[in-house]
């Protein structure tokens, strides 16, 4: 029987996210209200919100489970996020901040498209086509991990559980745009910080401290206190934990995270943000792998190691606490999908519809057009979800990925390389995407199973970097770089309002 | 072994959370030199004061060489 606890816990976490979606409405009637939330957001926000769409229930349930299988080795995967989230808002997130509010831009192809004065809007079209495919895929991962999550923490049934999550994520996003969407993330990534800070310490001291802890993971296998793992250093070894660290290139470059730093009111906040930013990522990584470690010694024969988190809460908690609990694996689900859904939304409304079709077309009729293909997109997803696409984690890498690597090599490049050309830019746009679709079905079972971020990711930037030295140099980027740059300051200098 | 774990664990633990925690020390102390009144600074940190406000270069110029205190004029 489900506890009224649980259930009353829920109840108020989901009516708190309408009220969000009730209250961010106020900003959505225009497209850039309804898809950056006006550029007014604080430190706070923008933090939490960055961390908490970066990290979906893969975090909770799959890094926990990574945690539980592999021990110290999944530590490669902390190492390789905290250095891309801190390298993010050290050293792209001003700099893009600057160049966005010069442009007027509220889309990653709004920016490149001004940035290499891209008149036949091809970033537009490549962009949002490369979004909107990704986005499905994702969507519908995350969708189908919220059923799971319903299911076994509620027992509500798989499909149950998908209309559940899907029809809260859709009120608040569609009425309140990415101000619900940012504030909403902000309770949530709070939740998820809590969580991951609380859980590890209460299952290490349930195993009886740290020496039981470590002694236990020696008893169950030597190799989970390596950071090597059982691959030790050989080939196998290094492409696994290359791989682990190449997760962290997303977070320099995917559009998701990129419209964080756009929204922002200005360059403290972001510098404000920064440090917060970094340390809530240590403790949502190094919270998940050493929960996922405890777990290991007090449940060592779990057939499906990514039941480690919902095991551990629903034993070693109250039921107010394993209410919590979902509702914190719902939050990673839910932050994620929602930020997805505006996204894809922009792509469509603000990047082809009004820049290419429709310019005249009023504020209001945009903002509304943008809720109603929020809603599409959401519905796409679902029929996705439903139709069994239960490998989640498979597709939260392959969508993670091929966003990433379309768009961070050339945003990197954009914003540090005054050379960059826009054939460049195409050319590595394109280049980084369809190398990671070929290393997946092709190459990747040949090489050790190396993560497709890195030949991704390292190819986009490739071709950009030779496609860019065979064609013009752009006239007056180099001015335009130098001037966003002093405007910008160091990484690390109180910045100049520009 | 160092508490039950090889050192390599800790090594790899330790250059995991050092970026976090290194930031989070560095944009406090940018954060408070931007906080702390200009006419303290002979012009040298601030918000455009011409110098280097803190940071990677060893820290603002505060005359006396002691922190700012709150309660300053």
């Amino acid at each position: 029987m489900i506890s009224t606890t649980i259930l009353a816990v829920l109840g108020v976490y989901l009516l708190v996210l309408l009220v969000i979606g009730v209250w961010g409405g106020r900003e959505s009637h225009d497209v850039a209200g309804y898809y950056v939330a006006g550029k007014k957001l604080p430190s706070w926000v923008i933090a939490f919100s960055s961390n908490s769409t970066g990290e979906s229930a893969w975090l909770l349930l799959g890094l926990t489970g990574m945690g539980y299988a592999v021990g110290v080795h999944a530590l490669w995967i902390v190492l390789g996020e905290v250095l891309g989230v801190a390298a993010a808002w050290i050293w792209v997130a001003r700099p893009f901040k600057a160049y966005t509010d010069r442009y007027r831009s509220i889309t990653v192809p709004d920016y490149l498209e001004e940035r290499f004065h891209d008149r036949a809007h091809v970033f537009r079209i490549m962009g949002a086509v490369i979004v909107l495919s990704m986005v499905a895929a994702y969507t519908a991962a995350q969708l189908t991990a919220t059923g799971k999550a319903f299911d076994s923490f509620l027992g509500t049934g798989y499909r149950a559980g998908v209309f559940i999550g899907l029809a809260v994520i859709l009120f608040y996003t569609s009425v309140g745009g990415f101000k619900a969407v940012a504030y909403s993330d902000l309770l949530q990534g709070v939740l998820m910080f809590g969580c991951l800070f609380t859980l590890p310490i209460v299952a290490i001291l349930a195993v009886g401290g740290w020496e039981p802890f470590v002694d236990g993971l020696r008893a169950a296998d030597p190799d989970l206190l390596l950071p090597g793992g059982g691959l030790g250093f050989t080939p196998a070894g290094v492409a696994s934990a290359a791989g682990f660290v190449g997760i962290g290139l997303a977070f320099l470059g995917s559009p998701q995270l990129l419209t964080r730093f756009m929204a922002a009111r200005d360059q403290r906040e972001i510098l404000n943000a920064a440090p917060i930013a970094v340390l809530c990522i240590v403790v949502f990584d190094v919270g998940a792998v050493f929960a996922g470690m405890a777990g290991r010694v007090l449940f060592p024969r779990l057939d499906d190691p990514e039941t480690i988190l919902p095991l551990l809460s629903s034993q070693l908690f109250p039921a107010l606490f394993t209410g919590i609990f979902l509702i914190v694996v719902l939050a990673a689900i839910m932050s994620t999908v929602d930020s997805l859904l505006i996204l894809a939304s922009s792509s469509v409304v603000r990047d082809v519809v009004q820049k290419i079709f429709r310019p005249e077309a009023s504020q209001r009729r945009l903002s509304l057009l943008g809720k109603i293909v929020t809603v599409i997109i959401g519905t796409v997803g679902l029929a996705l979800a439903l139709g069994e696409v239960r490998l989640i984690f498979w597709f939260v890498l392959f969508a993670w990925s091929g966003l990433a690597c379309a768009f961070t090599p050339v945003v990197l490049c954009s914003l540090f390389w005054a050379r960059t050309t826009r054939a460049g830019a195409i050319a590595g746009m394109a280049g980084g995407f369809l190398i990671t679709m070929v290393w997946v079905v092709w190459f990747k079972a040949g090489f050790h199973d190396l993560y497709e971020m890195l030949p991704g990711f390292f190819g986009g930037l490739l071709i950009t970097v030779v496609v860019s030295l065979a064609t013009r140099p752009p006239p007056g980027a180099e001015d335009e770089m130098r001037s966003v740059r002093e405007g910008v300051g160091g990484p690390f200098r109180s910045p100049k309002e520009v | 072994m160092i508490g039950g774990l090889p050192w390599t664990a800790w090594v790899l633990l330790a250059a995991a959370v050092a970026p976090g925690v290194g930031l989070a020390v560095v944009s406090y102390r940018v954060h408070r030199a931007d906080h702390r009144p200009l006419d303290r600074c002979d012009g040298s940190g601030g918000v455009e004061g011409g110098g280097e406000p803190g940071g990677l270069s060893g820290g603002p110029a505060q005359p006396g060489g002691g922190p700012f205190q709150p309660g300053d004029p």
